[in-house]
């Protein structure tokens, strides 16, 4: 008796455990045809390029986001990590100009150690990471902040690779864009590949059974946050490279809008499920629906509501599904019972 | 003669928890390349055994020899390692990741950059299903499999561990269709075959007559007989199971005759649980329910009280019907649950005694919603006193108390709605001789008041002692009616295991 | 007597560390000393914050979180602006906003219970819903110019020193006092918070509770716009969105447990003054904005740690199963994240 020959119904919601990627594609273009249609300017190529570069960071931050979710945890802190990395990075950078395109090691390992610190707190000294993050979200802008001393850097300081990275253009398309794009394969593959990205899943899909494979809780929890923390970091190398200057207040509230990138695109709250393929989706959604609205002369409440409303009715979907699916393998089991 | 060294000799071991005799000075020699069953009831000690020669508990004294070396566990990835594991009834496994993946967590095989081959992994975990002659997609989720198949997928992951020299199987039928039976019990011989030696915990005698080549029978901690298979009947094993010499309460006196009926239960039905379940209880009776694990008993009365409404079937309580559809309905009805997960769902064992008593009666102590601490102390004593819980007082913590003064507080909160039917479910299970004692007084005690009892029991002498007319549940349904004057352990126990009525 | 004292360490920690604070910030500026000075900066830190992290303090206990309150509170102030501007009167305009509140929290608890969705997760959701309805309604301005009924709640003082708002908070405590420790609902969001399961199997309508809960707290955050608006005489769709931490770590600070179930009003009380006299000692030092959200940060942070990990220190690390366990086997270290779908 093998997994082929289940009924149609049982294939249909399985899919939708590991396919939902599928649904935001649709609901993605769903999206395009519906702005499409409303507004002349929205189905252009320019407009196309100004979604894709908006998105591409928010990319990065949901892929980030996304990893540590599969862990049944949650990561608050991502707008504060990608200010004081952005701000303190290319701070870095801008002293030491000769030192070359080396430096954005800077920012990435400054997002590192924010991650470090948040896995420390989430799974050496088991804080709800809900906690834990409201607690370093203000606590790394406010580093931030004191690093700053009331500057700000004027990108014009900055060396050009900086520039060249993330405004120029590799073979015609913009480099951010393929960054993007590289950094969300490259987190799709890890997770597939690595050892370690599959005891990512494994302990947000069940926890309980970790220690009878020998695997280790804490010690997962805590790479996922320092690899979410290496990414964010990343992106704020590239949030401080696109800004007109780098302040300390930047990208607040991008907590909310990766969250809400991450669970549109299929990750579970509930942990274990859903893929990165779909986070980054989930984010140019975002980022499509932000540029949709702004063409339609919508006003800031709607699109405010509209993330809410996103993440309610996403998580609620979730719900329902897991839900569904529980329901069926109970039925399952009793068919085969019966047998 | 010199008797080649066993596979497994497990020597003297002994474990008690707190007043708790599990194992006493019970020895097992399992020889390599046979199969081998462990046989005895619920608390005979036989999941104690498997858990120390695994390494999830440490023996309190004794000691355990793996092919003539002696040797130690202190964890189960140990005593995999050393090729030592035991397969559960619902093993835990990760459901969101594919079978493969399951089979081979915590040790994928990496390519070069250190990136899994998952080629050569769904490789390798078609080549062990085979081996184990299933079919399984390797793709498959895990969340899409039946508990069978999930079973299969622990015995390959156990190969893959080369776990093979010995292995426990705890229950493996208990959730098979007969086909995926058969198919183990061919596997089962394969590996006997192959030199592994393979320890059966099952109540299924008949079932393992033919796979089965040595019988050991554990009761109440201690070892009974060990002999091959062919030398003992059916009969003699089940009367070798049975027999404990611990008494546990005088004999009751009679419920009164012509009593009326307090609850009765037609057609209960829950897909997947239990079938056509239906019976009275009248006031003063004690109806036992036997039932070996995984017949449904808990599931029967966690529906009765609307924990788990059931599909099909009515409840009439004192003459009136009332749907089942949750625990505040029934206990408004008069309905009182104790359950057998004392910790999780009898108790909030953080807080105190006199806090948990009053769990159910909270309306009824408070005036116009004002707790009135006065009468919830009041109650707590009064309990304390009828109950007879040794603990330093009312604001006792109930983590801090014993076993047997747990149960106790659960009682009395039940027993604080003055219920009308009483559900038990396993009441003294983990709890010391002399707590269990006062337990069966109460229980005696509230049904000479009129209360109609059900009590869900594994232990056989306290069913018989306790009831005055015993159901036997197996796969979900009555299979057998007992008076108390017609019930016997052997007869009991017979039905349960399904067995037809030997000689 | 003796019972009254034995587990107020807590509590008894807090109240040295505000003596302690008020020291450190008497050595910052004389100023401090002055009790109009005090009230003045008790009521700016706490006559609104306060009032959530009472609200809070029902919903965490009861092993949940809410963190659209702040978002609530926007709402509320905006609500109450346009009613003034509407020209309506004071009685019809207080109970409309405590009602929105209530609502508000009511739309918490039923997405809650209702899914069996982590608590988190919704309130993330509903707290942009209802800024965006917070500006919807109010517009991207702000208003003032408020009739002086409106504002007297938040602004009025007694014997021209003492603020209604901080009494108003004293009295909403000494009612969540009541309530938490001498009612039936109280108890029952204790026992929720600590066992949720055997409470369910005990008969109780552990999804009724918690929506009580959530309702309950949207109705003082309601209140709380009422003080807001008085207090700073403005409303805006975008305030009080810093307030979110400093409610909190109130409530953790105060010894609520995170994971439900324990706690004592008077700890989140005193953790309360502590915070308000950490921040007028903070505003004596100059300490600028976000870096008293830093040291608020690592307050929160702090405050849950500290006992965690001294929690792990003196516990051994388990080897053997538990006996308890009814044959089926038990890790031995506590599953990490387990409970994570709760908050």
């Amino acid at each position: 008796m093998s997994a082929t020959a289940a009924p149609r119904s049982d294939r249909l919601v399985f899919a939708m455990l590991q396919g939902r990627v599928f649904g935001v594609a649709a609901f993605l273009v769903l999206l395009c045809l519906g702005f499409g249609t409303a507004s002349r300017n929205f189905l252009t190529v320019s407009n196309a390029n100004t979604i894709a570069l908006n998105g591409a960071i928010l990319v990065v931050v949901a892929c980030a986001e996304a990893i540590v979710v599969i862990t049944r945890n949650y990561d608050l802190s991502v707008g504060s990590v990608v200010a004081l990395s952005s701000y303190v990075g290319l701070d870095v950078v801008r002293r030491y100009p000769e030192a070359g395109p080396i430096l954005i090691l800077a920012p990435v390992l400054i997002g590192t150690a924010c991650g470090a610190f948040n896995g420390f707190l989430v799974a050496v000294c088991r804080l709800p990471s809900v906690i834990a993050t409201l607690g370093t979200m203000s606590i790394f802008r406010g580093l931030a902040f004191l690093y700053a001393g009331g500057h700000q850097i004027d990108p014009k300081d900055l060396p050009p690779w900086v520039a060249a990275t993330v405004g120029g253009h590799v073979l015609g398309l913009s480099a951010l864009v393929l960054l993007g794009f590289a950094i969300a394969v490259l987190a799709a593959l890890g997770l597939r590949y690595l050892s370690v990205g599959r005891e990512i899943y494994a302990i947000g899909s069940n926890p309980d059974a970790a220690p009878f494979y020998g695997l280790r809780s804490e010690r997962i929890s805590f790479r996922a946050y320092l690899i979410c923390g290496t990414l964010t970091g990343l992106a704020g190398f590239l949030f401080g490279g696109r800004v007109s200057y780098v302040v300390p207040y930047l990208a607040q509230g991008l907590e909310l809008t990766a969250l809400a990138a991450v669970v549109l695109g299929g990750i579970s709250v509930l942990g274990g499920s859903g893929s990165v393929f779909g986070a980054a989706l989930g984010a140019l959604t975002i980022a499509t629906i932000e540029n949709g609205l702004i063409l339609l002369g919508a006003s800031e409440f709607v699109r405010q509501f509209i993330y809410g409303a996103i993440i309610v009715l996403a998580v609620i979907t979730d719900a329902v599904v897991q839900q569904r699916v529980r329901v069926l393998l109970k039925a399952r089991r009793q068919r085969v019972r019966a047998a | 003669m010199s008797e080649p060294a066993a596979r497994l000799d497990l020597r003297h071991l002994s474990k008690s928890f707190g007043g708790i005799r599990a194992l006493h000075d019970v020895s097992l020699r399992v020889a390599a390349g046979s199969v081998h069953a462990l046989l005895g009831e619920n608390g005979a000690g036989k999941s104690t055994l498997v858990k120390i020669a695994t390494g999830l508990l440490q023996a309190d004294a004794g000691d355990m020899l793996l092919d003539g070396a002696a040797c130690r566990f202190t964890s189960p990835m140990q005593a995999r390692r050393a090729g030592v594991v035991a397969v559960y009834q619902d093993p835990k496994m990760f459901p969101h990741l594919d079978v493969a993946e399951n089979i081979f967590m915590g040790q994928y095989r990496t390519g070069p950059g250190g990136l899994i081959d998952r080629a050569v992994m769904y490789r390798a975990a078609t080549a062990l299903l085979r081996t184990i002659e299933s079919d399984l997609d390797p793709t498959a989720l895990v969340a899409g499999l039946s508990v069978g198949e999930v079973q299969f997928v622990e015995f390959a992951r156990a190969l893959a561990d080369r776990a093979d020299r010995v292995l426990f199987l705890d229950e493996p039928t208990a959730s098979l269709s007969p086909a995926e039976t058969g198919r183990l019990f061919r596997v089962i011989r394969g590996m006997r075959d192959a030199g592994t030696a393979v320890v059966i915990i099952s109540h299924r005698l008949e079932e393992l007559r033919d796979l089965v080549d040595t019988v050991t029978v554990l009761r109440d901690g201690g070892h009974v007989v060990t002999a091959p298979a062919t030398a003992l009947s059916g009969a003699e094993i089940v009367r070798a199971m049975v027999g404990r010499t611990l008494s546990l309460v005088a004999p009751r006196p009679a419920p009164t005759a012509g009593a009326e009926t307090r609850l009765a239960v037609r057609g209960l039905t829950l897909a997947g649980s239990f079938d056509d379940v239906g019976f009275d209880i009248r006031a003063g009776e004690i109806v036992g329910m036997f039932g070996l694990v995984g017949a449904g008993r808990t599931e029967i009365a966690q529906a009765l009280f609307g924990i788990t409404p059931p599909d099909a079937g009515s409840v009439a309580v004192d003459g009136r019907a009332v749907a089942p559809r949750s625990p505040r309905r029934m206990l408004a009805a008069g309905l009182a649950y104790v359950p057998e997960d004392r910790e999780k769902q009898g108790l909030v064992p953080s807080l105190s005694l006199r806090l948990n008593v009053a769990a159910t009666v909270l309306d009824r102590l408070a005036r116009w919603g004002v707790l009135r601490r006065a009468r919830e102390v009041a109650l707590a004593v009064r309990s304390i006193a009828a109950l007879a819980i040794r603990t330093n007082g009312t604001e006792a913590v109930v983590s801090s108390l014993s076993g047997g003064n747990r149960q106790k507080v659960v009682l009395a909160k039940w027993l604080a709605i003055d219920p009308k039917v009483l559900l038990l479910d396993e009441p003294t299970h983990g709890i010391d001789v002399g707590a269990k004692a006062q337990v069966h007084a109460i229980v005696a005690g509230l049904a000479a008041r009129g209360v109609a009892v059900l009590l869900i029991s594994s232990d056989l002498p306290e069913i018989l002692a306790m009831s005055d007319r015993v159901l036997v549940v197996a796969g979900g349904r009555i299979v057998a009616r007992f008076d108390a004057d017609e019930a016997s352990e052997v007869g009991i126990l017979t039905a349960a295991s399904g067995l037809r009525e030997a000689a | 007597m003796k019972r009254m004292f034995r587990g107020w360490t807590w509590e008894a920690t807090l109240a040295v560390l505000i003596l302690l604070c008020a020291a450190w910030a008497t050595s910052l500026s004389p100023f401090y000393l002055d009790p109009d000075q005090i009230l003045y900066s008790l009521q700016q830190a706490l006559a609104v914050a306060g009032l959530l992290a009472g609200g809070l303090m029902m919903i965490v206990i009861a092993g949940e979180i809410d963190i659209s309150l702040p978002a609530t509170l926007a709402m509320g102030t905006i609500v109450f602006a346009r009613m003034a501007e509407a020209g309506l009167p004071l009685w019809l305009a207080l109970p409309t906003v405590i009602l929105l509140g209530v609502c508000a929290g009511l739309v918490n608890g039923l997405l809650v219970v209702g899914f069996g969705l982590p608590s988190l997760a919704v309130t993330l959701g509903t707290m942009s819903a209802y800024r965006a309805l917070a500006l919807w309604f109010g517009g991207q301005e702000g208003h003032a110019d408020f009739p002086a009924s409106y504002i007297w709640l938040g602004s009025a003082t007694l014997f021209g020193a003492l603020p209604l708002s901080l009494l108003l908070l004293a009295a909403i405590f000494a009612l969540l006092a009541l309530v938490l420790h001498g009612t039936v609902f109280g108890r029952l969001l204790y026992m929720i918070g600590a066992n949720p399961v055997a409470m369910r199997f005990s008969g109780i309508r552990v999804g009724a509770v918690k929506v009580a809960a959530f309702a309950a707290a949207g109705g003082i955050t309601g209140l709380a716009a009422l003080v807001y608006v008085g207090q700073f005489e403005s409303a805006r769709a975008d305030n009080a969105g810093e307030i979110l931490l400093f409610v909190v770590a109130a409530v953790t600070l105060g010894g609520i447990d995170v994971f439900g179930g324990r706690g004592h009003v008077a700890g989140v009380f005193l953790a309360l003054l502590l915070l308000g006299t950490i921040k007028n000692g903070m505003g004596l030092a100059n300490l600028p904005g976000p870096v008293q959200t830093l040291i608020l940060g690592a307050l929160l942070v702090g405050s849950v740690a500290i006992p965690q990990l001294a929690r792990l220190r003196l516990r051994p690390r388990r080897g053997a199963a538990n006996p308890d366990a009814a044959g089926v086997p038990r890790p031995a270290v506590p599953p990490h994240g387990a409970r994570e779908e709760k908050t």
